[in-house]
């Protein structure tokens, strides 16, 4: 017996209730799109194209109720052609299978009906502009003669029904005889002509009738080796259609517990799924618009013919010849809530407030673009550099805010006892999970200073690998589920974080230079230091009042009084705001605040 | 929440195994799951979190809503609430249910049949059994009830199939015929061997009844491509030696054999107690090892309770009650009552209405919404209560559940016994899903 390496089925309801390890939840039938979404999986109108053995039609509709009725002579159920040959229905004489499960009618119907078809009527049938007219059907259950129930496919003013109206009305018909009104719209011939319609599925085996080709129930609908699908922007398909994916992994190379490649770079980029080039070395990142990217993906022609070489995806990464499950919340997770509760409180959080503030910081030494008169790249580059760098200051002040909100969470749900706002900023930066770290620094942005920036934030790091013990712990059964929602996003922002440090370094390495003396010179960097409490004093009052405002307000929504506390972080963020101008206009004079000291 | 109620491991030559109570669904675990399973066994947070990360967790097969209404598919009728034997722990009272001997009346038979033909629809099919007391003490209207009964189904368009469980002891040539004419599943109650059943099954004057039955059993035997026969042993303190029972009745010429303890009497009498429900898992399990021996060989089992135990297991069957008693299945008394099932006539505990007015809703909803196992103390805390369904309602509410032990010991067995056939005889298990 071999060693079994999965865990295997045994029964009938275990093996229906078993899901392969890997498949997403969509793989289960009562997930199909069609139950969201009835009709995806094939289009309905295409099995009344063939509803009358011998013919077969197109609906020739408005491409939208709404449009105008502008083209009344081409709407209805045009007849596309004459198809008695490769009609199963009209084969004769039945074989003995298709007779016993045939009422008595039929195969003399069809008789008739082939020799309509084969003969005069026909031949008419062939050329011409043909649409039906008129069906007509015999009303069942009433007693006595069955009267023929007419529908004729006219609009009031006796303008040709739509297309998908006569569709609709053709939908309505019962397996029973049928007789068909066509009309010639180009010379107002009228062939009246006796059928049935069709028995679409067989009535014991349920199989479509033979009649219809393969492929033809999913005419119209998107699928990988069509042109539609190329364009398709239905983004219900979001599980088979991506949009941007990280790249394989490739067999053997080191990845991270999250499942991304331990390559930073690889773990950040992002591809274009569509791709035309899939070879490795084009595995370049995807631009960030439509337009940009569209050049390179595969074309109408292509997708037709190597649709396959389109990966599969598993948690947003592309799978290739080989996919390894990853290994499940291989970070450890912390001991208990309390331990969990003491790491948030004595290290992320202080740690996220001091990454803030060194960040802020960093963004008031640099130049404002108007500052960079004559030079309008780097008034460009400015622009930039700084936006990134509120952006990620902003991210770690929403961090901050997250952990305290965790802690407050887990008093609620009575995981810990006590709650306290963090807003205390740490002494020391960690960096790496092996316990190095660093004095925390009030600094200009220098190269120097961004590889620090970018060392925090480097995927596998010490905020990264104490986030995933968060995650870890939080994944266990009988935390709040937003608890950890709220943690996972923390971890996809680090990687967001490195991906754009990495980005601003390359745009300011542009900038680097030494002077005659043979020192370094930062032209987009200003002069500033850290200032005197009472030259920096309006900004201080305002980091007070900031860190004073949300003491209160984290103590407020412990106690669950939100609107007090959403009032008190709504001040708070207007100060924040405050700061930041205050900030920008004391550093342009070279006063750096500070927000501690050495 | 999961606990030890969600799931029971089991070890068999091929590796360790998981049933997962909700569905009954069986796995084959990897050694390291294993350890992890075992580990968090204490830890019902941390059992849960390992069983769904694997997508073994729970999938609601049995939610916490309760069958409504449902229609009638079976009826027994007690023919004859009277009996010739006099069997030491019968549930009837010897026979006549603890009231005056009497025949059940053709009218309320008839009106048993219209009431079980009324509801069902062309297609459908629909179970009559006939029961006693000893039922062909009342022969004419086991035959007028199968006419009516085939001739109600010819015209509803319905399919009926026949029962019956007879001591045998009046067994005719002519009897056997008819069974075979009407595809009868005959079940035959013989406790053993001559001593054995003699002492257990005696007739109401006290001479056995062993040597008679099987000189009446012959023809029926005989015909067993025709009629499916079935030997029912009442398991007492005094007839344990199961696999001898077994092999005696093979011999005797039963293609199937199944062993039912006796675990309540009116009198108490030949109860199982403690140390023979040990005594009764260990032979059981004895058969069961015949049973599979006899698989991988090719040759053919006569122990049915292996044998359906496993047509169960390999569909995973998840069943909230023991049976259909109260559900789908009513017996019907002589008085014209209708029961929860035979073993209810004439007892207040089960009657759900009469054959007259039909089930009485109100009292058949309170029956399921009693009696589901998902109510049951303390079914709610034990693996097996799926397969189980909670034990013999009759029992249950007149004995308790002195048996539970041995029913997880026997499942336990069963669910081992189903692995090793899987891989040794797999030729045997994927036609059960059919049977």
């Amino acid at each position: 017996m071999e060693t079994r390496d999965k865990i295997f089925p045994r029964n009938l309801t275990a093996r229906a209730a078993y899901q392969v390890p890997g498949n997403p939840d969509t793989s289960r039938p009562e997930d199909a799109v069609a139950n969201c979404y009835p009709g995806l999986e094939l289009d309905l109108r295409n099995l009344d194209r063939r509803f009358f053995p011998g013919l077969l039609f197109n609906y020739v509709a408005r491409p939208d109720n709404s449009e105008p009725y502008s083209q009344p002579h081409r709407y209805g159920a045009r007849l596309f052609y004459v198809d008695y040959r490769n009609e199963p229905d009209l084969a004769l004489p039945y074989p003995k299978e298709l007779a016993a499960a045939s009422p008595e009618w039929q195969e003399p119907l069809a008789a008739r009906l082939l020799d309509d078809l084969s003969g005069d009527k026909g031949t008419a049938l062939a050329e011409g502009n043909w649409y039906i007219d008129w069906v007509g059907q015999a009303v069942r259950d009433r007693g006595g003669p069955a009267p023929d129930k007419r529908i004729v496919m006219n609009r009031r003013d006796g303008t040709p029904l739509d297309g998908l109206f006569v569709w609709r009305i053709i939908r309505g018909l019962e397996f029973a005889p049928l007789t068909l009104g066509l009309k010639c719209r180009d010379t107002n011939e009228e062939i009246v002509i006796e059928g049935w319609r069709r028995r679409f599925t067989h009535p014991h085996t349920g199989v479509i009738s033979l009649a219809y080709q393969p492929g033809e129930m999913l005419q119209s609908l998107c699928s990988p080796w069509q042109h539609d699908f190329r364009d398709c922007s239905c983004h219900y398909w979001a599980s088979n259609r991506p949009d941007i994916v990280h790249g394989e992994i490739y067999p053997g190379e080191p990845v991270l517990p999250s499942g991304r490649a331990e390559d930073p770079v690889r773990a950040t980029v992002l591809l274009d799924w569509m791709r035309a080039d899939h070879s490795r070395a084009m595995a370049a990142a995807a631009q960030n618009n439509y337009a940009a990217n569209r050049p390179f993906q595969m074309d109408h022609y292509q997708i037709n013919s190597t649709w396959q070489v389109l990966n599969v995806v598993v948690n947003n990464t592309e799978i290739g010849d080989f996919w390894m499950p990853p290994q499940i919340d291989s970070a450890k997770p912390y001991n208990s809530p309390a331990e969990l509760a003491k790491a948030i409180k004595k290290e992320l959080a202080p740690l996220e407030m001091t990454l803030a503030l060194e960040y802020l910081y960093a963004r008031f030494s640099l130049r404002a673009p108007e500052e960079c008169q004559g030079l309008p790249m780097m008034a460009d580059d400015m622009l930039f550099a700084r936006h990134v760098l509120i952006l990620v200051a902003v991210a770690e002040m929403e961090h901050l805010r997250a952990g305290n909100e965790l802690l407050w969470l887990l008093h609620q749900a009575e995981f810990v006892r006590d709650f306290e706002p963090v807003l205390t900023p740490a002494k020391r930066v960690r960096v790496s999970a092996n316990g190095k770290s660093r004095r925390r620094m009030l600094r200009r942005l220098e190269p120097a200073t961004l590889d620090d920036f970018i060392a925090i934030e480097r995927p596998s790091g010490f905020i990264d690998g104490a986030y995933a013990r968060t995650v870890a712990t939080l994944r266990q059964p009988g935390y709040p589920k937003d608890l950890l929602q709220m943690s996972e996003r923390i971890v996809a922002d680090g990687m967001q974080h490195y991906q754009q440090f990495c980005d601003l370094r390359s745009v300011l390495r542009a900038y680097e230079g030494t002077d005659a003396a043979g020192k370094p010179v930062y032209p987009y960097l200003r002069d500033v230091e850290v200032a005197s409490d009472a030259d920096a004093a309006d900004a201080l009052a305002l980091y007070g009042k900031i860190r004073d405002e949300l003491s209160v307000a984290y103590q407020r929504m412990s106690s669950q009084n939100y609107p007090e506390a959403g009032a008190l972080v709504l001040s708070a963020r207007a100060a924040m705001a405050e700061l930041l101008e205050v900030g920008d206009k004391l550093a342009a004079r070279g006063i750096g605040i500070p927000f501690w000291r050495p | 929440m999961t606990g030890p109620a969600d799931m029971h491991r089991f070890d068999t030559e091929f590796g360790p195994h998981v049933l997962v109570a909700d569905g009954s669904r069986i796995y084959a675990i990897n050694p390291e799951f294993d350890r992890a399973l075992q580990s968090a066994a204490a830890d019902p947070q941390a059992l849960q979190a390992l069983l769904d990360d694997a997508g073994l967790g729970s999938l609601g097969f049995i939610g916490g809503g309760r069958i409504v209404d449902p229609p009638l598919r079976s009826v027994s009728l007690s023919v004859a609430q009277k009996c010739n034997l006099g069997c030491t722990y019968c549930y009837a009272h010897k026979g006549d249910f603890g009231s005056v001997p009497r025949d059940m009346p053709a009218h309320v038979a008839e009106a048993a049949l219209q009431l079980l033909f009324k509801t069902a629809a062309t297609g459908e099919r629909v179970n009559v059994a006939f029961l006693g007391g000893e039922p062909l003490t009342n022969r004419k209207l086991i035959r007028t009830a199968t006419a009516r009964a085939l001739e109600l189904a010819a015209k509803r368009g319905v399919q009926v199939g026949f029962a019956i469980t007879t001591n045998a002891t009046l067994l005719t040539p002519d009897d056997v015929e008819f069974f075979a004419a009407h595809r009868f599943t005959v079940t035959v109650s013989l406790d053993g061997d001559e001593a054995l059943h003699d002492t257990q099954r005696p007739f109401k004057g006290g001479s056995g009844s062993y040597a008679r039955i099987i000189a009446r059993l012959a023809p029926l035997l005989a015909l067993q491509d025709r009629v499916q026969v079935f030997a029912r042993v009442s398991v007492t303190p005094r007839n344990l030696e199961l696999a001898r029972i077994l092999e005696h009745l093979a011999n005797v010429g039963f293609r199937s054999v199944g062993f039912s303890p006796v675990l309540a009497s009116p009198s108490g009498a030949d109860t199982l107690h403690g140390e023979d429900m040990e005594n009764l898992l260990t032979q059981m399990t004895a058969c069961g090892r015949d049973f599979v021996d006899q698989v991988i060989r090719g040759v053919r089992p006569v122990f049915a309770n292996l044998a359906s135990a496993l047509i169960e297991i390999h569909r995973g069957t998840h069943r909230p009650y023991p049976c259909g008693a109260g559900a789908g299945y009513a017996a019907v008394g002589a008085d014209s009552g209708l029961y929860a099932c035979h073993r209810f006539v004439g007892d207040d505990a089960g009657v759900l209405g009469d054959v007259r007015n039909g089930i009485d809703r109100g009292k058949q909803r309170q029956w399921l919404e009693e009696r589901a196992v998902d109510r049951q103390t303390p079914c709610t805390t034990c693996w097996a209560r799926y397969l189980c369904g909670g034990g013999c309602h009759h029992e249950v509410i007149h004995a308790g559940r002195p048996a539970c032990d041995f029913i997880r010991g026997w499942l336990h067995f069963c669910l081992q016994a189903y692995v090793t056939i899987s891989e040794r005889a797999p030729g045997y298990i994927e036609p059960l899903s059919r049977a």
